[in-house]
């Protein structure tokens, strides 16, 4: 993999530096001549100019001869860019979801990996990535890889965006939000975690069978993570974009319903009416951000569950 | 009462009942008048953006984890959008035809005025309404869409309610910008029939400055893409008003949809925004070579198909949106073809220096510096336009830098260089050149330590509209530097404004027709211009550029290219 950190680096920074040269040249040309110029052709040297309307094979020459590089450099880029869109045949697929303002990695097998967590995949892999977006556009960004693809909401039934990578070196690399997705974009930051074959598996060996023990010990708290709620609704008490799920049942909250505070205690009914319609109430102090969420009524319990077990946690 | 043909079109002479003060400016159908109201907005404006482009730097100086927040992240949003707003719909895109366009593009025509002087007037209000308006509504109820307004987050984005008001801001800021739209269209259409039907005997098309030829080209651009970006927009604002789906997928409908429509615009537009500048230039360098320019047909045909061509590119903001691969290869190589006559027009006006005579006036320091930015800003496009490299360089600061180096460190300083060029015909007072002279070191110098940093930034993934950046030393040091350009850049317009406005008020009173021995027409002609321009009909008897002939005449005591009948 001659070290390169995937395997669109070479093409992409090959194009980039020949755009590179041929721009550096024209500018130094340009500037020198200008400057040249100035001083040879100044007033006090040139009083009476030199009376030149034009040069016709001057002219075609400079219009010939970027012809011919622009048509190279188009060339060189468009062959990277079919690469990135040719997914071999033996790629891991991996879903990608992205929410405001979280990431979620789903593997074959169900695993999920959330924004904390990161991507994590194995060297000389090829990846394949399905882009989906529960509400606005985002963009799916790894510099260290060359890789951007936007992730757009689309209609039931369209196809999704898709990028691939191969990364080439273990290690980990910044994973960031590219398009701009409100408040809190510039923390829509993950990672890639690069791992060895073998690390890999014993990783994901790990990491899926610990999943499955929260999903059959805390349900409630296995959707948690995987719905993106944790994006930002702390468990500890602590104020992000939305409130804290700590302590909540039983609290008095002043609340805004159709623009007029109202003052309620956090019970079940208000609980399911917010995680049905997000926008039924907003707790004072906050914006009416939260988008409505896809939920079975069996998702719905399990989360007060363990809306539940946090509050009774603070009890103790 | 005939109205005066002689005297300064600065005192009032209209017979109407609008004959003092404000009201012989606001009610007046002058193009000259019209020109300077555009300017005192325009300008206005910019200074406004200006300040808010300041914030969202220093917002930059230092990372998040170092605990320095000087915008939170709700209002940098809204900063972020109005600044673009402002910049974009307020000045950049109609500025160098409404203001210098208006007062010169009769003047080089040998023209009384522009075909329609009250639809002239009508375009002034229209845009003070939908600039007044579009401000109104972002200061009041905040917007942090964007200047591209991209759904579908533009549709489903709540506004935030600032000091207690709650306005669909979006909806809007959207509304006035369609108005700005009908105010572009109108003035586009007022110039192509103007440059058609009131040229002066003998001004054959071949023989317009490139100014003119510039505004031509840039308003059929107006006219023809403007109801694109209008209705498009009125979309938005149905689809935020009543339950349809134009670009909601969640009701149907399909986001990319938009975006194509935007850019079908947009693109054209920023060779609205960058060809009248290029005209200027193209006016400056010759008058401070004392030399014909270097290839005038090829420079007017080059006008004209890059306004041609740059309808066929819109699709190059979009190549990592997943438009089809076939899309995306096509547009690219049609990209490409534009950057061939940007290329000619630059070697060009290089070569026009050669054994000139020049003279390095606050104008051609501009002039040059405009070839300079303006040539990194091209350049850096192939980057762009290239498919591979866009993958990796799309939405970060590289091409932040990039569009700032062709519209500011381009269009913008064209405009600038346009008004040193031209302040004395405008006003008949002279500005400082010393102060004029620093002016120009402060925004160079400051404009290229804002932006060339961007470039690098954006080479190593720093996404653009970031609140703040990861705390990463490349990322921490470059917008550091970065903003550090913006304190000189910012002192660099503080100068440009203050040199002008103390001109206006202090500088030196002139009637010199023409202080800087120019051969184009709008300069054979009083300080300033008198109401109706020229006392005489004019013949137009030579080339725009022919300083030779120019020389000979001003020696022999002939006026240049005119015989007075």
């Amino acid at each position: 993999m001659n070290g390169a950190t995937s395997v669109f680096v070479s093409d992409v920074d090959f194009s980039f530096w020949l755009i590179f040269i041929i721009s550096a040249l024209c500018l130094v040309g340009i500037t020198g001549f200008v400057i040249f110029s100035i001083i040879k052709y100044n007033r006090k040297n040139n009083p009476e100019p030199t009376h030149i309307e034009g040069h016709t094979g001057l002219e075609i020459v400079w219009t010939v001869i970027p012809t011919i590089l622009v048509m190279f450099i188009f060339y060189f880029g468009m062959k990277g860019f079919i690469k990135m869109r040719s997914v071999p045949e033996n790629a891991m697929e991996i879903q990608v979801d992205a929410g405001m303002w979280w990431w979620k990695f789903t593997y074959p097998n169900g695993l999920e990996q959330t924004t904390g967590q990161g991507l994590t995949v194995p060297v000389d892999t090829p990846i394949y990535l399905p882009l989906h977006s529960v509400d606005v556009i985002h963009s799916f960004y790894i510099p260290a890889f060359r890789v951007k693809m936007d992730v757009v909401p689309k209609a039931e039934g369209e196809k999704l965006n898709y990028t691939w990578f191969e990364a080439g070196k273990p290690g980990d690399y910044d994973l960031f939000c590219a398009e701009y997705c409100g408040l809190n974009h510039a923390q829509m930051l993950s990672k890639v975690h690069v791992l060895s074959q073998e690390d890999y598996d014993a990783w994901f060996a790990e990491a899926s069978k610990a999943q499955a023990k929260l999903k059959s010990e805390s349900p409630g708290k296995a959707l948690l993570i995987s719905k993106g709620c944790i994006a930002c609704h702390s468990t500890d008490g602590s104020k992000l974009i939305g409130p804290s799920l700590k302590g909540l049942i039983g609290k008095t909250e002043t609340v805004l319903t159709d623009g007029a505070e109202r003052t309620i205690t956090v019970d079940d009914t208000y609980l399911r009416r917010s995680l049905n319609e997000p926008a039924a109430d907003i707790v004072k102090g906050f914006q009416p951000l939260m988008p409505p969420l896809p939920l079975t009524p069996q998702e719905v319990d399990d989360l007060i569950q363990y809306i539940h077990e946090l509050s009774e946690e603070t009890a103790e | 009462m005939e109205p005066s043909q002689s005297g300064s079109y600065l005192q009032s002479h209209t017979s109407s009942r609008w004959t003092k003060g404000f009201m012989s400016w606001f009610m007046s159908t002058d193009h000259k008048r019209i020109g300077i109201m555009y300017g005192v907005s325009m300008f206005s404006f910019f200074g406004l953006a200006v300040l808010l482009g300041f914030f969202i730097k220093l917002q930059k100086l230092f990372p998040a984890a170092s605990g320095w927040e000087i915008i939170p992240p709700e209002l940098y949003g809204s900063f972020f959008t109005l600044h673009a707003v402002i910049m974009i719909f307020l000045f950049i895109v109609p500025g160098a035809p409404a203001i210098l366009g208006n007062f010169f593009l009769p003047l080089q025509i040998g023209a009384k005025d522009v075909a329609f002087p009250r639809v002239n007037l009508l375009s002034y209000w229209l845009y003070l309404f939908g600039a007044v308006m579009a401000v109104a509504g972002i200061v009041l109820g905040g917007a942090d869409t964007g200047w591209t307004f991209t759904p579908p987050y533009s549709v489903t984005t709540k506004t935030i309610s600032l000091f207690g008001f709650t306005v669909d801001s979006v909806s809007w800021m959207l509304v006035a910008t369609f108005i700005l739209g009908w105010g572009t269209i109108l003035t586009g259409i007022n110039f192509i029939v103007t440059i058609h039907r009131m040229r002066a005997e003998g001004m054959t098309f071949f023989k317009m400055p490139l100014f003119t030829w510039s505004i031509y080209a840039t308003s059929w651009l107006q006219v023809l893409a403007t109801p694109v970006v209008g209705i498009t927009l009125l979309m938005i604002v149905i689809e935020r008003i009543l339950p349809v789906g134009f670009f909601d997928p969640a009701k149907g409908g399909d986001p990319i949809l938009f975006q194509h429509l935007f850019w079908i615009y947009s693109h054209p537009a920023v060779y609205i925004m960058i060809l009248p500048s290029m005209g200027l230039i193209s006016e400056i360098i010759p008058t401070n070579s004392q030399k014909s320019i270097f290839g005038y047909k090829s420079i007017a045909i080059a006008s004209c198909s890059i306004a041609g061509v740059g309808y066929l590119l819109w699709a190059h903001h979009m190549f990592t949106t997943g438009i089809s691969d076939f899309a995306a290869i096509l547009f690219s190589f049609l990209t490409f073809l534009v950057a061939i006559p940007t290329a000619i027009k630059v070697f060009n006006w290089t070569a026009t220096l050669y054994k000139g005579s020049i003279v390095l006036t606050p104008p051609m320091l501009f002039a040059l510096a405009f070839i300079f930015n303006f040539s990194i800003g091209g350049l850096t496009g192939m980057f762009l336009g290239s498919l591979s490299t866009d993958i990796h360089l799309h939405d970060t600061d590289f091409v932040v830098a990039h569009f700032h180096y062709t519209m500011f460190g381009g269009a913008a300083f064209g405009i600038i260089a346009g008004i040193y060029h031209y302040f004395s015909k405008m006003f008949g007072k002279m500005y400082s050149m010393k102060w004029a002279n620093r002016s120009f070191i402060f925004m160079f110098i400051g404009f290229n330590t804002l932006y060339f940093p961007m470039l690098i930034l954006g080479f190593f993934g720093m996404p653009r509209r970031y609140h703040t950046y990861p705390d990463i030393p490349v990322y921490n040091n470059l917008q550091m530097l970065s903003t550090f350009g913006s304190w000189i850049l910012v002192t660099g317009v503080v100068l440009v404004l203050g040199t002008w406005i103390h001109g206006l008020i202090k500088g030196k009173r002139t009637t010199e027709q023409n202080p800087w021995n120019s051969s184009t027409l709008e300069w054979q002609t009083a300080t300033p211009p008198t109401l109706f321009n020229f006392e005489e009909a004019v013949v137009v008897t030579r080339e725009p550029y022919d300083y030779h002939g120019f020389r000979e005449d001003v020696k022999n005591g002939k006026a240049a290219g005119v015989i007075h009948d």
